[in-house]
């Protein structure tokens, strides 16, 4: 062999997994194991679905509207949401699947109508990306074995009598444009779109009190060695702190979860983390 | 074994390999580990689409390429040298003679560089590269010796 070729193929050889990457992917099979037992959730981490919204609902309108629905039996369940279209392709490795979900029963119209447009918007680019990027793959690679999925819908993840918290997500089997974020909280007693600020006294420093909680959470879990986050690590990517409206979800015990996309914190493998928020952390600048 | 334990084994075995030619495609360690970790989540996921076992290599090698080439995509980090600049990076002149692998990955395409890897590094032979790559035999010579012509290796040294 060529002296050169020989040299790189050295070169080449001297390059192993890290220890890491080994025990990554020996988890990824066992999860793949407990996946068919039905975790669901942890397989969306692991397969790394994608969250583009989260948003929160609290359906308080009034506390006496509270009251009067948890009162009436079979009422908790008024607020619902469905499917209104969905998307189907599958063809020559391109697969989409993608849902349009569809709210109803909100006691504000005018906000139910903007966010049924909303997530119909949301879907029709989901869409148009998709069709864009399948036809650059045709001309691109014509005649050549590609592979390329999408798939988009939504899970209910909180119904109480307070809180409905709807997933919108985007699972990109392979990378494509079609990610963007968009995050809705609305609070009925104002019928305003919020954003995390909302959940907070004005003039709170939250972004720094979350971001603070965040790190040391981060931090400690890197040190049991079951997952990575980039925090003080000097690889470039690090966080420093949360957005003012990241995205986050209330959960069905009114905890606050706030939530990372895929790469934004940690490395693929580790999905979308979420992380529950205890009540002490905030208690001193909730509202 | 089912097909699962025997693709296990297989990871296991060989994720040494497949992690050195993911990194061909990604040039850095943190994605060349995201795209072996996709692609092993998407075999698994696809493992009825493995028509038998003796195609495991090539059938898996295909996915971490694809997963490889779409992570590219994504990230819009597929940038090429122009000859220039590679000859500045390569050093002086036309002596490619101690070109490093590094390097050389920088340079090519990756429809080039991933026939040089599988072809001297990993020893395979053309027909196994060209199932692979799903390209008849032919082309798989021709951007075999494109590229070699790129590296300015001579021929005669490597038939």
């Amino acid at each position: 062999m060529n002296e050169n070729l020989r040299r790189m193929k050295e070169e080449y050889e001297t390059m192993n997994a890290s220890k890491e990457l080994h025990d990554k992917i020996a988890d990824a099979m066992k999860e793949n194991k407990e996946e068919r037992k039905g975790h669901f959730w942890r397989r969306g981490g692991i397969a790394a679905a994608c969250l583009i919204g989260v948003f929160a609902l609290s359906l308080n309108a009034s506390p006496a509207f509270a009251a009067s629905v948890s009162d009436l039996p079979g009422m908790q369940g008024i607020v619902k949401v469905l499917t209104l279209g969905r998307y189907v392709v599958e063809e020559e490795g391109f697969q989409a699947d993608i849902v349009t979900p569809k709210i109803e029963g909100l006691l504000d119209k005018a906000l139910e109508e903007k966010l049924n447009r909303d997530f119909k918007e949301n879907a029709d680019a989901v869409i148009a990306a998709f069709e864009g990027d399948m036809k650059t793959l045709q001309e691109e690679f014509p005649g050549e074995e590609v592979h390329m999925g999408v798939d988009s819908g939504y899970t209910v993840r909180t119904d109480t009598e307070e809180y409905l918290a709807i997933d919108v997500y985007i699972l990109n089997t392979v990378g494509s444009s079609s990610t963007t974020h968009k995050f809705y909280t609305i609070n009925k007693k104002t019928n305003d779109l919020l954003t995390l600020s909302g959940l907070f006294q004005k003039n709170a420093d939250y972004v720094g009190v979350l971001s603070e909680y965040l790190k040391g959470e981060m931090l400690r879990v890197n040190e049991t060695g079951e997952k990575v986050f980039w925090v003080n690590d000097d690889m470039g990517k690090n966080f420093e702190q949360i957005k003012k409206d990241q995205n986050f979800y209330i959960d069905s015990q009114g905890d606050l979860v706030i939530c990372f996309d895929k790469y934004e914190v940690a490395p693929g493998c580790e999905g979308c983390p979420e992380f529950v928020i205890p009540r002490d952390v905030v208690a001193d600048i909730l509202l | 074994m089912t097909k699962k334990q025997l693709f296990e084994t297989y990871i296991t075995e060989n994720l040494d390999r497949i992690y050195r030619f993911a990194y061909t495609y990604t040039k850095n360690q943190q994605d060349a580990e995201d795209v072996v970790n996709e692609s092993v989540v998407k075999a698994l996921k696809a493992i009825d689409t493995l028509k038998s076992k003796e195609y495991m290599g090539t059938w898996f090698y295909r996915i971490v390429i694809n997963t490889a080439l779409s992570h590219l995509r994504t990230q819009n980090k597929i940038v090429y040298l122009d000859m220039a600049e590679a000859e500045a990076i390569a050093g002086k002149g036309d002596d490619y003679a101690d070109l490093s692998f590094e390097q050389m990955i920088d340079i090519l395409e990756p429809k080039y560089k991933s026939i040089v890897v599988l072809r001297f590094f990993e020893g395979m032979t053309l027909s196994e590269i060209a199932e692979i790559l799903e390209e008849n035999l032919n082309t798989v010579k021709t951007r075999l010796y494109r590229a070699l012509g790129m590296l300015r290796i001579e021929m005669e040294d490597i038939v």
